[in-house]
């Protein structure tokens, strides 16, 4: 027999599509989240143990990315964003995803606790245990609050970040798990605005499809209405600044008001333009997540190289 | 005539699985040989830092032996 009649039912597969079985966007979220929160925590930490341990990190993201497309390989193979995936592509099975995510989630949970400690290495095997069972297994298919609670997984990254340095749950990492847990379901609903037709076609209660367009635009304005006031205490902790709070105001007037923009133009326009506004607000949702931990970020540089306000006011942390 | 054509096609994708495979070996191995990298790294960072390096089993720890008065 020729290999090439052994390999007939998977020939296509190779490491690309394995890497791909990792969501290496969600992934790209969760490093970049994880290395800020343990850049602007308190304690320093040595440069190989902070790269080892995002890493680690990151392939714990990659382990829950496979093992949700191994459990939503039926629902991937119905919409048009999905059925590219290596499972319903039929480039990889589904047994060979789940094999990956297993030996990935053990890897990276034992990894992380030899690397840094116990509770950065509980805290990501809470993760991916989280997005798993509780987000993919169990509520997707459930209830239209759905993202809501499993956006909980993807707030997890920064918390992780700040345990490996300090080994602690601080208010400041609370904090930045409020921030994505908030900022979830905005940017996902306007996502499954788009995606609407799709998540009818394969039965998933998306808000958009249990409640309609206008329910998810005035839900998606709450949510942006209560992420602000997150975003902007995190400038009175002490990983915030001038300089955060400079740049959170501004992201978060936009934000607002570009959600109350979208809740308006999808009462009156043409399906066609309110794809736009959604798109639009999708990747400035995008654009805003990221801003904003990077102006943690340039804090932590502005604290390192000693141009800091003595007389800011620290309202929490610390 | 249609035998042989098969024979052909599955003579170029069997040459086409193999490239695939060495890319892909050739892929794993580097990445293997980063998570060895990785791993020493790791280890002689611990020890410079002072981490515990007394072993499980079959020999004397010093942390379990009681302390002199």
């Amino acid at each position: 027999m020729t290999d090439a009649a052994l390999s007939n039912q998977y020939p296509a597969a190779d490491i690309g599509d394995c890497l791909e079985l990792l969501k290496p966007r969600v992934m790209s979220l969760a490093v970049f989240t994880a290395a800020v929160g343990l850049v602007v925590a308190p304690v320093p930490v040595h440069p190989v143990i902070a790269v080892a341990s995002v890493l680690f990190i990151a392939l714990g993201a990659g382990a829950a990315g496979a093992l949700n497309m191994w459990w939503d390989a039926d629902i991937d193979a119905v919409m048009r964003r999905t059925r590219g995936r290596p499972i319903p592509a039929g480039r990889v099975s589904s047994e060979s995803a789940l094999v990956l995510g297993l030996w990935l989630a053990g890897i990276s949970v034992a990894l992380l606790a030899l690397t840094a400690n116990l509770l950065a290495s509980g805290l990501l095997a809470f993760t991916i245990l989280f997005y798993t069972v509780i987000y993919t297994i169990w509520l997707k298919r459930l209830t239209p609050e759905n993202i809501v609670i499993g956006g909980a997984a993807g707030a997890f990254p920064p918390m992780i970040g700040w345990a490996v340095a300090t080994g602690q749950i601080g208010v400041e990492s609370l904090l930045m798990f409020a921030l994505i847990l908030l900022w979830t379901p905005p940017h996902f609903w306007s996502l499954a605005l788009i995606t609407n037709e799709d998540y009818r076609t394969a039965g998933v209660p998306m808000l958009p499809v249990t409640h309609g367009g206008a329910a998810t635009r005035n839900r998606i304005l709450g949510y942006a209405l209560a992420t602000a006031p997150v975003a902007l205490l995190l400038a009175f902790t002490p990983i915030g600044g001038p300089a955060y709070l400079a740049l959170s105001v501004g992201l978060n007037i936009r934000f607002v008001t570009a959600a109350h923009a979208l809740r308006r133009h999808g009462l009156a326009a043409e399906p066609k333009d309110r794809q736009q506004k959604e798109r639009d607000f999708f990747r400035l949702s995008i654009a805003y997540l990221f801003l904003l931990f990077l102006g943690l970020l340039v804090e932590a540089a502005l604290r390192s190289a000693g141009w800091t306000v003595s007389a800011w006011p620290i309202l929490v942390g610390g | 005539m249609g035998d042989v054509r098969e024979i052909a096609e599955d003579r170029v994708s069997s040459r086409e699985i193999h490239q695939r495979r060495k890319r892909s070996n050739a892929m794993i191995g580097l990445m293997l040989g980063g998570f060895v990298v990785l791993v020493f790294a790791i280890s002689v960072v611990k020890m410079m830092n002072g981490a515990s390096m007394e072993a499980y089993d079959h020999v004397l720890r010093p942390s379990l032996l009681e302390r002199a008065e």
